[in-house]
């Protein structure tokens, strides 16, 4: 068996300062997500959806357990490790898009590689093969409030990538677009997963956009309640099946 | 039930309505100090050396008022962008646009009128510190000056009030007239500037000509007259301006094709530069000014400061003369920085003073090397048939009768036989010339008082030594020197809170791009040098163009510090003690600014 992408291990996390009650988001939590896999996330709000992905991405600090990133333990890192960690070995698409207003969608997709002091041939090259991979070469000079929401997810899955990361993480990316930029942009996903073979590790609450995943992790009170796997099934059977166990999960 | 709702709205952002508060509190003290100044007309009257004094002062407080009407503009428009969302949400939710509009009112107006009041009170007391604080400092008395001053007080309301109400009517214009859905997504719409290189060019090269008209007419202030304030004045704003629009959004075009821009953070400074560019301009103009101001004002004010003493020092070749030196002198001539002292005995018969020339030989009377006035006075001795012919009649000289020129008659020289047998009041008479008179002032300032009750002068018109030659400096000077580092140290604070009052209104937008930043994987280290050269370069510009237009205002006090003080002897010091302050700031800002955009560490980052 080949070693997980991502491999988090009796993963607690408890709010609330001493003397507080302490309310508990996550508790004895253990998955794995296998390289080139596309994993989807699903739980209501409230489940520790969100708290999960932080700890993954660094942004917050587990109070228990082990998370594992491409081989890095990331509750071990510290400082500057911690930064580069997240500039280097992941990706992210945010609901809220996260482009820098005052940047171009050029140089918003550049800023990973920047980080890295990439030389900027290199840096040109990476960007333009990415936008013509996601159709956005004709609004790289433009600048986030002359794009539609669309193309500003797309510009962000753009600059989610670009730097080749191992692993792309997404929090609830089709939350602000409509029906057709999300599928757009699911499609984008799919494909970005298979040709390059990079993993998904999607978290949203709308059971389309967990169609597109291979598997799908159900949490529910902080810990993995269900586990869905596609196999064979074609999307929408998927689909049907996603809206079955949302059913049956929720009561 | 809105009114509650609203006041909700201010409890949230209390840090932001402090800043605001805290902002126009400074600016009206400030401008209440500076009105107390400008519109004392007795004060203005018993200090002006030249008649152009009020005239100055006019003009400043012209200037001021226009810096005010821009930065309560800026207020407002900070006011109005941390506001407009809320209000945005009543109307959504139903509330009417008149109710709206009275609660943007009433806001405004409470706003102005509490930085008012509390601003005039602060004035007061800052105006009661500063001036004695001054005066004790610079060892001046000056007359007609204190701290309240009621024209004052009404003038600093009435700007301020006046403003206010034109300030809440144009936030109720805009609520009126603005949709909802825009009042809603305000903060997000970004404006990019548009670049038109011919016209920027053309504003560029008008900036430039303007300055140069600007420096010319500082310069050519003796045949200019008055006319060269104002001209000054608004051909060097002008031009700052435009200068700045062309050429600062040139070079951030420029810096950003190049591969720099492509590395680390580099891109994201350029890009946060152009997105404010705009804005900045006018803010950087208005602080060059003000740094200007304050720099030049200081310079001026610390030129006097420095340079009465040494002038005083070629004046004369002693700085005072003491007879018959009791207990108490002797010990005060002890703590003196000696260069030269001399000692002669006096007789006085009727109207002469009578001296031994056997003394006189063995000691003769230093004389002042040229007549030309220099900042370093050379002495010299005259054999005694010289000094017979030449000296004896020199002021210096004659001066020093115990009669203080009473009713007098020229001094005779003596053998020391006749000088034995002359019948006279003897006395005798000790002449001491110090190192630097700035060093000695306190102890000459006993010495001569001691002397003056002994041997009373019988004239105040002329001067004995060149310690009277420095009081008498300062009482036609003290009053511009106190006037120089108080508007200085006024402008200064002006400057200080606009730039801080700017760049932390930029605070709570950078705060969000600074998480973005965060969450990206930016080192922290880079995201503080990347915010340390962003202010850097907003204290920089300023900062240079203030410099230049110092080292050229300057010329404008020629002819206020005639040969041989001159404007610019000795700046050097000002200047450094001046840029150290800058830097000082310039850090606090830092500091203070980091605190609030850099994103709280997660954990051990």
């Amino acid at each position: 068996m080949t070693t997980p992408i991502v491999d988090v291990h009796d993963l607690e996390k408890t709010y609330g300062k001493a003397g507080e009650r302490p309310y508990t988001a996550l508790q004895n939590l253990n998955f794995t997500v296998a390289p080139g896999e596309f994993v989807g996330i699903m739980g209501a709000s409230g489940s520790g959806k969100t708290t999960l992905l932080n700890m993954l991405s660094t942004l917050d600090t587990p109070t228990k357990g082990q998370v594992v990133v491409n081989g890095h333990d990331v509750t071990q890192m510290r400082g500057n490790q911690l930064s580069d960690f997240r500039a280097q070995e992941v990706g992210f698409i945010f609901q809220d898009f996260n482009l820098l207003e005052s940047l171009t969608a050029e140089e918003n997709i550049g800023l990973p590689l920047a980080l890295t002091g990439t030389p900027s041939k290199v840096m040109d090259q990476a960007i333009h093969e990415v936008a013509t991979t996601l159709s956005i070469e004709d609004l790289l000079k433009k600048y986030p409030a002359q794009l539609s929401g669309g193309q500003k997810q797309r510009v962000a899955a753009a600059r989610a990538i670009v730097h080749r990361p191992a692993l792309l993480m997404g929090d609830e990316p089709t939350g602000a677009l409509d029906s057709t930029s999300a599928r757009e942009l699911l499609d984008l996903l799919t494909t970005i997963n298979r040709e390059q073979q990079m993993s998904v590790l999607l978290v949203t609450h709308d059971p389309f956009s967990a169609s597109f995943c291979q598997r799908i992790l159900f949490i529910k009170d902080g810990q993995i309640g269900s586990e869905l796997t596609r196999g064979e099934l074609s999307r929408q059977d998927f689909y049907q099946q996603v809206l079955n166990a949302l059913g049956t999960f929720s009561e | 039930m809105l009114t509650k709702l609203a006041l909700a709205g201010v409890k949230n952002r209390r840090r932001d309505y402090l800043v605001l508060l805290a902002g126009l509190t400074m600016s009206a003290a400030i401008f209440y100090m500076f009105a107390n100044l400008a519109t004392n007309q007795a004060f203005i009257k018993a200090n002006a050396v030249v008649k152009s004094a009020s005239l100055v002062f006019g003009f400043g407080a012209v200037l001021l008022a226009l810096i005010t009407v821009v930065y309560i503009m800026y207020a407002n428009s900070f006011l109005l962008s941390m506001r407009q969302h809320d209000y945005g949400l009543f109307m959504m939710l139903g509330a009417k646009r008149r109710r709206i509009g009275q609660l943007v009112v009433l806001e405004t107006l409470i706003l102005g009128a509490g930085a008012t009041v509390v601003g005039i009170g602060l004035g007061i007391l800052v105006s009661r510190f500063l001036v004695s604080f001054l005066l004790d400092l610079l060892g001046l008395h000056l007359a007609h000056l204190t701290a309240i001053y009621l024209p004052a007080m009404l003038f600093t309301a009435v700007l301020y009030i006046g403003l206010f109400i034109l300030a809440s009517l144009f936030n109720l214009m805009h609520l009126m007239r603005t949709t909802v859905q825009k009042l809603l997504h305000a903060d997000q719409m970004a404006v990019q500037p548009k670049r038109h290189p011919g016209r920027q060019l053309l504003g560029g090269l008008v900036g430039v000509i303007f300055l140069a008209i600007g420096y010319w007419a500082m310069a050519a202030i003796t045949d200019l007259k008055v006319t060269a304030i104002p001209v000054a004045l608004v051909t060097i704003t002008l031009g700052t301006y435009l200068l700045f629009h062309s050429t600062v959004l040139a070079i951030i075009a420029g810096l950003r094709r190049t591969s720099w821009a492509k590395k680390h953070l580099n891109g994201f400074l350029l890009g946060q530069l152009n997105f404010r560019v705009h804005d900045y301009t006018r803010m950087l103009t208005i602080v060059s000014l003000l740094f200007a101001l304050a720099l030049g004002a200081i310079t001026v004010g610390s030129g006097y400061h420095r340079q009465m003493p040494m002038v005083a020092d070629s004046l004369g070749t002693y700085a005072v003369a003491v007879h018959n030196p009791n207990h108490h002198q002797r010990q005060l001539m002890k703590q003196l920085h000696v260069a030269h002292q001399d000692t002669y005995t006096q007789k006085v018969r009727g109207k002469t003073t009578y001296y031994n020339a056997a003394e006189l030989k063995r000691h003769p009377v230093e004389q002042l090397k040229s007549e030309q006035q220099t900042t370093h006075p050379h002495f010299t001795t005259q054999s005694l048939a010289k000094f017979k012919q030449d000296g004896l009649t020199r002021l210096d000289f004659l001066m020093l009768s115990p009669t203080k020129l009473g009713d007098f008659a020229t001094p005779k020289l003596l053998s020391p036989q006749a000088f034995q047998r002359l019948k006279g009041k003897t006395y005798t008479v000790t002449t001491i010339r110090v190192k630097h008179l700035a060093a000695d002032l306190s102890t000459l300032k006993q010495l001569d008082h001691s002397e003056q009750r002994r041997f009373p002068q019988h004239t105040a018109a002329l001067t004995i030594g060149t310690y009277q030659s420095y009081m008498m400096l300062n009482g036609i000077f003290g009053g511009l020197e106190f006037i120089g580092y108080f508007l200085g140290i006024a402008f200064l604070a002006m400057l200080a809170s606009c730039l801080m009052f700017k760049i932390l209104s930029g605070a709570p937008g950078d705060a969000r791009r600074y998480a973005m930043l965060n969450k990206d994987g930016v080192r922290r280290s880079l995201m503080r040098h990347s915010l340390a050269k962003e202010i850097g370069i907003l204290f920089a510009i300023p900062g240079i163009m203030g410099v230049i237009d110092v080292l050229f205002g300057l010329q404008m006090f020629k002819p206020l510090m005639a040969k041989p003080m001159s404007p610019y002897l000795g700046i050097g010091g000002t200047f450094a003690i001046f840029l150290a302050l800058y830097g000082l700031y310039y850090l606090m800002t830092l500091g203070l600014y980091l605190n609030l955009v850099l994103p709280k560490k997660s954990r051990h980052d």
